[in-house]
């Protein structure tokens, strides 16, 4: 029974390729619909009864009312008088967000890159020196670019941010490049099984 | 001129600690709390630093050009905050452009259209709309802007928006944050509306995606120095120089450690 519905709510979904119909207008309210009750009720379930009521009702952890008031302070927003309360949670959010945010920003994108930057050439093959060379290069480069301060009149200035400039579009074409080749073997991928289906049917 | 020796003697003193316990980064984390210690002691302490002035950017430059286009063609602007939601740094930092943009907007009286994924983000975005509107006196252009949050899923986040953007036709268009695999989409459609498109993003992997779309990009760092540079007073100018600083002291880090580890 459930097989027989789900085809034909799919088919309902495709028929809006011939144009915007009835059938189409339902399946998708029928999601929206399903989509919105079910948000809710997990939201509810999660955010409210999980986090907030059990441990305030059921364990006694009476510090939760702090959360909760903070949470409950956003329904302010929908007062003109009182919409000023509305930002004190938002400002609580984002101190706390960013805060905590840059912390294992600093030990993953800066402390590990550093010391993984500076290694030692013996044991390395001419190669491999070579390739190193062109990353520190690339790297030293590229940080000099993002120095603001510096105004870039004088010629070397200009020279070694141009550097920069080239090894980062470098670095960007060929990841432009890469995703495309993806796109491209995934087309290639579907255009098979396509043509294997066929045969399989004839 | 005593600070600033006793500022390099200390982080001479740093490095060497670092370079002696070979790649322990002890010493590493006690430049990072130096720098962070420096910075905001020359935020708020220090004296003046005279002559201290920062290279264009040409993305921030760019932003009144695409206001006063959409302004002279009778068209909304759309801003787009990214899907990394509102506590992260580069949401913060779009947010900071959205007030710059708003400011702009209500100079002109040119309306704003913003969609957001994520409630939060929908709320900071209309505080910074408000208060840039605030700040250029034309509170009552926020009846014409529509702010509202469409749907937190990536790709009906992107699909919502390409049909906003047929719909509205804007002059210019805004992306502000971290974007994932629904970049190309929107940009290449933001595009054939003919809008002219303002990028900022720290996604490393979405950067050529978006320069081959957008008029002007914000890549990575200069998404952050934007939400300084449009502050354009003596504490943001200092952030960046102290922050130029830091990677120059990086760079110099870096070119003494593969020496000494090297000799």
């Amino acid at each position: 029974m459930v097989e027989i519905i789900t085809l034909i709510l799919m088919l309902f979904v495709l028929s809006f390729l011939m144009g915007d119909n009835p059938f189409f207008k339902f399946t998708e309210r029928l999601i929206v619909g399903i989509s919105a009750g079910y948000g809710f009720l997990k939201l509810f379930d999660d955010g409210f009864i999980k986090k907030f009521w059990i441990p305030l009702v059921q364990e006694g952890q009476y510090w939760v009312i702090i959360p909760g008031l903070l949470g409950m302070m956003f329904f302010f927003t929908f007062s003109k008088k009182w919409n000023f309360l509305a930002k004190y949670p938002l400002a609580f959010l984002l101190g706390t967000g960013v805060g905590l945010e840059i912390g294992p920003r600093i030990e993953t994108s800066i402390l590990r890159q550093i010391n993984a930057t500076a290694v030692n050439f013996s044991g390395m093959s001419a190669g491999q020196v070579i390739n190193y060379i062109i990353i520190l290069v690339a790297l030293l480069t590229t940080m000099y670019y993002f120095l603001f301060v510096l105004r870039r009149d004088r010629p070397a200035e200009k020279l070694i941010a141009n550097i920069g400039i080239f090894f980062m579009m470098l670095g960007f074409g060929a990841s432009f490049g890469y995703t495309i080749m993806g796109r491209i073997s995934l087309l290639i991928e579907v255009i098979n099984i396509f043509f294997e289906k066929i045969t399989s049917i004839f | 001129m005593k600070i600033g020796k006793a500022a390099s003697i200390l982080f001479l003193l740093l490095i060497s600690f670092e370079l002696k316990g070979a790649s322990s980064g002890a010493g590493l984390e006690g430049m990072l709390y130096f720098f962070a210690f420096l910075i905001l002691f020359i935020l708020f302490r220090s004296p003046k630093i005279p002559s201290l002035k920062t290279r264009e950017i040409a993305g921030i430059k760019a932003l009144e050009e695409a206001i006063g286009r959409s302004t002279e063609m009778g068209k909304p602007i759309l801003f787009i905050s990214g899907t990394k939601p509102v506590p992260s740094v580069s949401a913060v930092a779009g947010m900071n452009v959205l007030g710059r943009i708003a400011k702009l907007a209500a100079r002109y009286g040119t309306p704003i259209v913003s969609p957001h994924n994520n409630s939060i983000t929908m709320m900071a975005a209309t505080e910074e709309i408000k208060e840039g509107l605030r700040s250029s006196n034309n509170e009552e252009l926020l009846q014409d802007c529509s702010i509202f949050y469409l749907t937190d899923s990536l790709f009906p986040y992107a699909a919502g928006i390409n049909a906003l953007t047929s719909k509205v036709r804007p002059g210019a268009i805004f992306y502000m944050g971290t974007f994932y695999a629904e970049s190309l989409i929107l940009t290449e459609h933001g595009q054939n509306t003919g809008a002219i498109q303002i990028a900022g993003t720290d996604s490393v992997a979405q950067i050529p995606f978006f320069i081959t779309t957008c008029d002007y990009l914000l890549m990575g760092e200069e998404l952050f120095a934007a939400s300084a540079y449009i502050q354009n007073d003596e504490a943001s100018l200092r952030s960046i120089f102290m922050l130029d600083l830091a990677k120059a002291a990086t760079i110099a880090y870096i070119l003494i450690k593969i020496f000494v580890v090297n000799l």
